[in-house]
């Protein structure tokens, strides 16, 4: 039987792949747009699956902070339109 | 292959995609290959104790029936080689009393009430236990039926003697049996099967 840390990765793959996949065929042309993606997709599997990491989840830190990047850069063109 | 897929998908996509292969590698590089450090030192450690535990049941040869029931804010296990249908006042006191003959055994559980406070579904508490907690297993599922309870744990990290598993089912049943005595009430475990991918516990509410 396979275990929730390896099918967290298995997941995450699927997931990352079949979200490429979509944004591709509607044309989606917003590189943050997919990453942002990617974050919250890694994000709600470590929430529902709770994979075991080696120590803190550094990428788990590392992305909510890029997410948190883009976010702000949207907002920010939002408001100074 | 390289060059089909970038005039296929784009730059864009293309970039994004090995942007999410990293994420994907990360992550594998940050999955443990073997059982976490706490879950292997708990393991050693409670082997240990387990050893003791199972020698001197077997010079008392109790491996048939037990009994979680609580006391207060402490579980207490009674192992005994008859079927135990009531606790005399002598034996909460005791560590070991005598009933028609037969050595009952008492021994403190190390799950209390502090542990299980926040919780009223058992189900929910030894999963917190087991997977949070004490990191040693991967998740559980409970069936309840009426006074009958089963419970299946996925990927046990932790193994028990055979003998320790047949008295009161190996740490995994000591944990749910204690916790289910602690929430439900009095609580027998009849039936525990091991596998290399889980464990089933039978358990049993004594009215």
């Amino acid at each position: 039987m396979i275990s929730k840390d390896h099918f967290s990765n298995t997941l995450l793959i699927i997931m990352i792949t079949l979200t490429t996949w979509a944004f591709w065929s509607i044309g989606e042309h917003r590189l943050d747009v997919y990453i942002s993606m990617f974050v919250l997709e890694y994000l709600i599997i470590k929430m529902m699956l709770r994979p075991r990491r080696i120590f803190i989840d550094i990428l788990q830190i590392g992305l909510l902070i890029i997410f948190l990047i883009f976010v702000s850069i949207r907002i920010y063109e939002v408001l100074i339109k | 292959m390289g060059l089909f897929t970038y005039f296929v998908l784009g730059l864009i996509p293309l970039t994004a995609l090995w942007i999410g292969l990293l994420i994907t590698g990360l992550s594998i590089l940050l999955t443990p290959s073997y059982a976490p450090k706490r879950s292997r030192e708990i393991s050693n450690l409670m082997n240990k104790l387990f050893i003791n535990i199972t020698l001197f049941l077997e010079a008392l040869r109790i491996s048939s029936y037990n009994l979680f029931k609580t006391h207060n804010d402490e579980v207490f296990i009674y192992l005994s080689r008859e079927e135990i249908r009531e606790i005399p006042k002598e034996a909460e006191k005791q560590f070991i009393t005598y009933v028609y003959g037969a050595p009952l055994i008492r021994l403190v559980s190390p799950i209390n009430r502090d542990l299980v406070k926040d919780f009223t579904e058992p189900c929910v508490a030894i999963d917190h236990i087991l997977t949070e907690y004490l990191d040693i297993a991967d998740r559980v599922e409970c069936y309840d039926e009426e006074d009958k309870i089963m419970l299946k744990i996925f990927r046990p990290l932790i193994s028990s003697s055979f003998k320790l598993e047949r008295s009161l089912g190996g740490l995994y049943g000591l944990i749910a049996g204690s916790v289910y005595a602690l929430l439900r009430g009095d609580v027998e475990i009849s039936y525990v099967e091991t596998s290399t991918d889980f464990i089933l516990i039978g358990m049993r509410i004594k009215k």
